[in-house]
């Protein structure tokens, strides 16, 4: 049986508010991290899927609207 | 208010090498140009030059961009393209930053040509119909010769290795008697950063080619080409099915083809005249025209035409079917050239509607790519490293409106990690260093890396800058970006900008982004023109030094008042945004009185409301001056891309700039808690009538209009309190109502999480405390 909203509340309230995919990378270095990016399965990619699946990484399609030319 | 003009089009050649029959300039309705000179004379350019440079200094424009067309514009010669070059950059680079693209058929491109665009930064996109079968159907020689040997030499010369960042894109005319996947495995083997496919010319006098009654071709040709490219994961971005997307999602499409974006786009002529998009020449002859020009009008002027000015007024501007039609939204109405019919004019659908009809939903019910690689979720990750948390008290806090310190650095915490986590993945894909601006990139990295082992703190404090995350996700999104090996060079302005605040010496290599090489929070050296594509700065510990070329340092200025400091940014190069743009350089007066605007808004707010200032302390890094778009009475912004910074008019009265500032860190605020938690189902695609917009808003847009607005409630309520005559009740109930509906209608949607019930419930406790008011 799916828990109502209520126990899930209470579950998370009890276990704290996590972040459903943003890992600590503060302390981490970059050296270290840019080992971890070699790993198709990181946090780096983790958090790097999440911006672009939130539109984050949504951008102009092209820096000129003129139909007859690319940017 | 008159209109800002940021793209100009300018037809330097008015004759062409090729002989293509269906080109639009030569074989449609428009015969103009057999009266028009075949190259556009010194003068003509220098004038056009000066109109330009006038209206972004008036307008205080931060860039420009300007297609070099034609014809074909390789034509000029090296000779006359480096002297149009040259006035082009001299007259236009003292006062804004420059785009410079070239559209060519390819068949001239050379080693001379491409050290000329290398010098005076100019990209290149060009024109190609497919393979070689599907090339020659038009694009030909007026003797009947082939030109696709030609153009694939062009594309491999921009291909290689230090011209690859000039290479802007293709251009692709469809033509639905070749074979959509033979044209799509064709063009993509030239690997362009972007591709478009464009519809040939059309109206309803002349309708396109291909059609028996009642079909839709181009919906069937685009369909398969759009299934194939999903596919195989959209290995470049093209753009005709991003803008539909993007406009469908109500982002700016960025483009003419789609959407209901304002038009802000003048052509110039060979002889100087003021013209519509060119597209209109296959409307009827003199279509283009405004009947003004360089020598007599100023851009002001031809952008108030009235044929422009109707074409700013969104869907309202739209015949009666498409304003009834369920996917406008994304189509727009077509493009405007395609709407004509002998009679009626514009007023009437695209001549591609049906097609239009077909493919859009094909379009816009596509998985995008990350959806399409869903995360595997449960498995624990390799490496050491937890998940950010949120305490209770501070989540419901942000609830209930204002959040504290706390909370504010919790939400700032989450977005250093992920700045890193994007830094780290943009240097991953850094290419093998081959060319200039790819050794600068590794340079820079390595840079980067080694500060941040001896001096962590003053990384964190430039990787926490807001253009810093802009730069990455740019780099990062679907849609490649043209001269990306340019971009990715910022990486040593990162850790010039970080060995700067160290205060270690370092010399390092820079890319020159629109005139002037940065430092993300400390400024930008603005160099010469013809500088080429980086420059050196020299870093010590008493600034910043040019080192390879004569450069003026524009430092990044900064804003202090009631224990809020922020840069006012006027330079980074990444503090632009889909939704506004930001001024140039502030010349010292303006400056002076952005920042008394600015200081006198916040010592408003803090003494109208100290809790909600007291987030603004811990958040806010940043505030980009914008221009005017003309589009709405007062204007301001934020970005989902770049965590701690607003976008303002400035100056302004500080009791309006207090509430921007208000409204806007709302939504800061609530993006990062947004990419921290599930708040609602994302998959939900429902749509929400709101009452401060007439357009309906999908859930996340009702929740960030109704969290903007509980504060601007709670503002007027506290003016209210002190000076409670009927005009400010008015409003405070006004926005208070607002944010009742809302609320319910949120409530009630069945899209919110578990967290996000608790976040509107949390929003609905503070509107309930204000039951006793009037």
């Amino acid at each position: 049986m799916l828990a109502g909203k209520g126990q899930i509340m209470s579950q998370l309230v009890r276990d704290g508010l996590r972040s459903r995919s943003i890992q600590d990378l503060q302390d981490v270095t970059l050296e270290e991290l840019a080992g971890w990016a070699q790993d198709g399965d990181s946090p780096i990619q983790d958090i790097v899927r999440q911006m672009m699946d939130d539109g984050h990484g949504q951008q102009p399609v092209n820096e000129t609207k003129f139909n007859s030319a690319i940017s | 208010m008159p209109t800002c003009v940021g793209q100009y089009v300018i037809k330097v050649c008015g004759r062409c090498d090729l002989a293509c029959d269906h080109c639009y300039v030569y074989e449609h309705a428009d015969q103009t140009w057999r009266h028009k000179p075949k190259v556009m004379a010194d003068e003509t350019v220098a004038r056009a030059a000066s109109r330009i440079s006038e209206h972004a200094r008036r307008h205080r424009l931060a860039r420009v961009s300007v297609v070099l067309h034609g014809g074909e514009p390789l034509l000029l010669g090296h000779d006359r393209l480096r002297g149009l070059l040259h006035t082009l950059r001299s007259v236009i680079d003292p006062v804004t930053r420059l785009s410079l693209v070239l559209h060519t058929n390819g068949v001239r491109l050379d080693e001379g040509f491409c050290d000329l665009f290398a010098r005076y930064g100019v990209r290149v996109g060009v024109s190609l119909d497919g393979d070689r079968a599907a090339n020659d159907r038009h694009r030909l020689f007026a003797d009947g010769r082939s030109s696709h040997d030609q153009v694939l030499a062009a594309l491999a010369l921009l291909n290689r290795p230090d011209h690859r960042y000039l290479f802007a894109g293709i251009l692709c005319t469809v033509d639905v008697a070749n074979d959509p996947i033979d044209v799509y495995e064709a063009v993509l083997a030239q690997a362009p950063p972007n591709l478009d496919l464009l519809l040939p010319h059309a109206t309803w006098d002349n309708p396109p080619a291909g059609r028996a009654g009642g079909q839709t071709p181009y919906a069937a040709w685009l369909g398969k080409i759009h299934a194939r490219w999903v596919l195989d994961g959209r290995p470049v971005p093209i753009r005709f099915f991003n803008s539909l997307l993007a406009a469908w999602e109500g982002r700016e499409s960025g483009s003419e083809s789609a959407g209901l974006d304002p038009v802000d786009l003048l052509v110039i002529d060979t002889d100087g005249g003021w013209e519509q998009a060119d597209s209109l020449k296959t409307a009827y002859d003199g279509a283009p025209e405004t009947g003004m020009n360089v020598f007599s009008h100023s851009v002001d002027e031809a952008a108030a035409h009235p044929s422009l000015d109707a074409r700013r007024t969104g869907i309202d501007g739209l015949s009666p079917a498409c304003r009834a039609c369920p996917v406008v939204r994304a189509c727009g109405g077509g493009l405007y050239a395609h709407r004509y019919k002998s009679g009626s004019g514009f007023d009437n659908p695209s001549v591609y509607c049906d097609d239009l009809k077909v493919l859009i939903p094909q379009v816009t019910s596509a998985p995008l790519p990350a959806a399409a690689a869903a995360r595997t979720g449960s498995a624990e990750p390799a490496q050491r490293s937890s998940p950010h948390q949120l305490g209770v008290e501070a989540f419901d806090l942000l609830s209930a409106g204002p959040g504290d310190r706390a909370a504010m650095r919790a939400l700032a915490a989450v977005m250093h990690s992920v700045n890193r986590a994007l830094v780290v993945e943009v240097a991953r894909r850094l290419g093998d260093g081959s060319s200039v601006p790819g050794r600068a990139a590794a340079d820079g990295w390595r840079l980067l890396r080694q500060l941040d082992a001896e001096h962590p703190e003053a990384v964190r404090e430039v990787l926490t800058y807001p253009y810093v995350q802009a730069w990455a996700m740019r780099l990062l999104g679907p849609v490649e970006v043209a001269g990306a090996d340019l971009y990715r060079a910022h990486l040593g302005g990162i850790a010039a900008a970080a060995a700067l605040r160290a205060g270690v010496e370092a010399e390092v290599t820079l890319p020159v982004l629109d005139g002037a090489v940065h430092l993300p929070a400390a400024g930008a050296f603005v160099v010469g023109a013809g500088t080429g594509p980086v420059a050196r700065v020299r870093v010590s510990p008493s600034g910043v030094t040019a080192a390879s070329s004569r450069g003026e340092w524009q430092a990044v200025r900064q804003v202090s008042a009631a224990g809020v400091t922020v840069t006012l940014d006027d330079v980074d190069p990444f503090r632009y945004s889909q939704t506004w743009m930001a001024a140039g350089r502030l010349p010292d007066a303006t400056w002076e009185l952005s920042r008394r605007g600015l200081q006198a808004a916040v010592g408003l707010l803090a003494a109208e409301l100290p809790d909600y200032t007291e987030a603004l302390r811990a958040g806010l890094r940043s505030v980009v001056p914008i221009v005017p778009s003309g589009t709405a009475p007062r204007e301001s912004g934020s970005a989902r891309q770049a965590f701690g910074t607003v976008a303002l008019l400035l100056p302004d009265q500080a009791g309006s700039l207090s509430e921007l500032l208000l409204h806007e860190m709302q939504h800061v605020k609530l993006a990062a808690l947004v990419t921290m938690f599930d708040l609602f189902d994302r998959r939900d695609g429902s749509l929400f009538p709101v009452p401060w917009r007439t357009d309906e808003r999908p859930f996340e847009g009702l929740l960030h209009g109704a969290y903007a607005h509980l504060a601007v409630a709670e503002l007027w309520r506290t003016r209210a309190m002190a000076a409670p005559d009927e005009q400010t009740v008015a409003r405070y109930r006004t926005y208070r109502s607002w944010v009742e509906d809302a609320i319910t209608v949120m409530l009630a949607s069945g899209c919110l999480q578990p967290l996000g019930e608790r976040f509107v419930t949390g929003m609905r406790g503070t509107v309930k405390g204000w039951d006793d008011d009037w």
